[in-house]
């Protein structure tokens, strides 16, 4: 059984720092247990679907044995190894993913402003540089704006100001956030596939066969 | 197969879990959120860093540690603080 997971710099768990033992050529990994996640419980690995939520460093696939559990965001598994890391996921993909949170969230900030009789306030949405969005409507006052929308851009702003930090993992989580929130958008926009499915066609990753 | 919700942890959340969290107390499924929200959440990150240096500082810290002049004082404002009880 396979799936992903994400580490962080040098193939250090993400919260322990732990060593993970990585492939090396087509040689994969030692196989590992709880302990390298500080657990009994089990190792953690993530499928499609829970990338976005998982976002860092770097990235591999891994394989998995023994008993698996699904849950929530990720996976639960008596051992995994490495098996080869996916490449195509790097420092500049990394941005790009972020880019296309905050993009997808500005068309759905001045798509419902649109919708609710205010389209100058759209255009100036649409029309700024996406990293200059929070001076744009600082200068225009419409952060203060009494309008159906204004919650999308309240979070648009923190979108922009946690993707100039280069926290990427922290842009999908706002954009998901601000998505599920707006009830303009209920059953119209599903942020978190919009993530998965762009990480899946950038990396050429397979579907999930997860049941 | 059935998952849970994807309903996110608050930062209130973590702190409130941050104790069960190092010590392997919680279930999977809370493991899994707490984790997920260090991912985007720099500040609990320093949280969760700050908890492991106070409890790897104090859990070396014995009675010889004290100085004796500070447990001069301590022992003093103890045995006021169980007269002022009275």
């Amino acid at each position: 059984m396979f799936a992903y997971r994400f580490l962080a710099r040098g193939g250090l768990g993400a919260v322990n720092q732990f060593k993970w033992p990585l492939p090396e050529g087509s040689t994969p990994g030692a196989w590992v247990g709880p302990q390298a996640d500080t657990t009994t419980l089990g190792v953690y690995a993530q499928r499609l679907s829970d990338l976005p939520y998982w976002v860092h460093d770097e990235l591999y696939r891994v394989e998995l044995r023994g008993t698996v559990h699904a849950l929530s965001l990720g996976v639960l598994a008596s051992e995994m190894r490495f098996v080869e890391r996916v490449d195509g996921w790097n420092e500049s993909l990394r941005r790009d993913f972020g880019k296309s949170c905050v993009e997808r969230l500005r068309q759905c900030a001045a798509a419902t402003h649109d919708e609710h009789g205010e389209p100058l306030i759209a255009r100036c949405l649409m029309e700024c540089d996406v990293g200059e969005i929070p001076q744009v409507l600082a200068a225009t006052d419409m952060t203060r704006h009494e309008a159906v929308g204004n919650l999308l851009v309240q979070y648009l702003i923190d979108a922009v100001n946690v993707q100039n930090a280069g926290l990427t993992a922290s842009v999908a989580h706002v954009a998901r956030v601000a998505i599920s929130e707006c009830p303009q958008l209920a059953g119209k926009h599903h942020e978190e596939l919009a993530q998965s499915q762009w990480l899946q066609h950038r990396l050429g990753l397979p579907s999930d066969t997860w049941q | 197969m059935t998952t849970a919700s994807r309903e996110y942890l608050t930062c209130k959340e973590l702190v409130e879990l941050v104790t069960d969290y190092l010590e392997d107390q919680l279930s999977a499924e809370e493991r899994l959120k707490f984790e997920q929200h260090l991912n985007w959440c720099p500040p609990c990150g320093h949280y969760l860093e700050q908890m492991q240096v106070t409890i790897r500082a104090a859990g070396s810290l014995t009675e010889h540690n004290v100085p004796e002049a500070a447990q001069k004082v301590l022992l003093e404002a103890f045995r006021h603080f169980k007269t002022a009880q009275r």
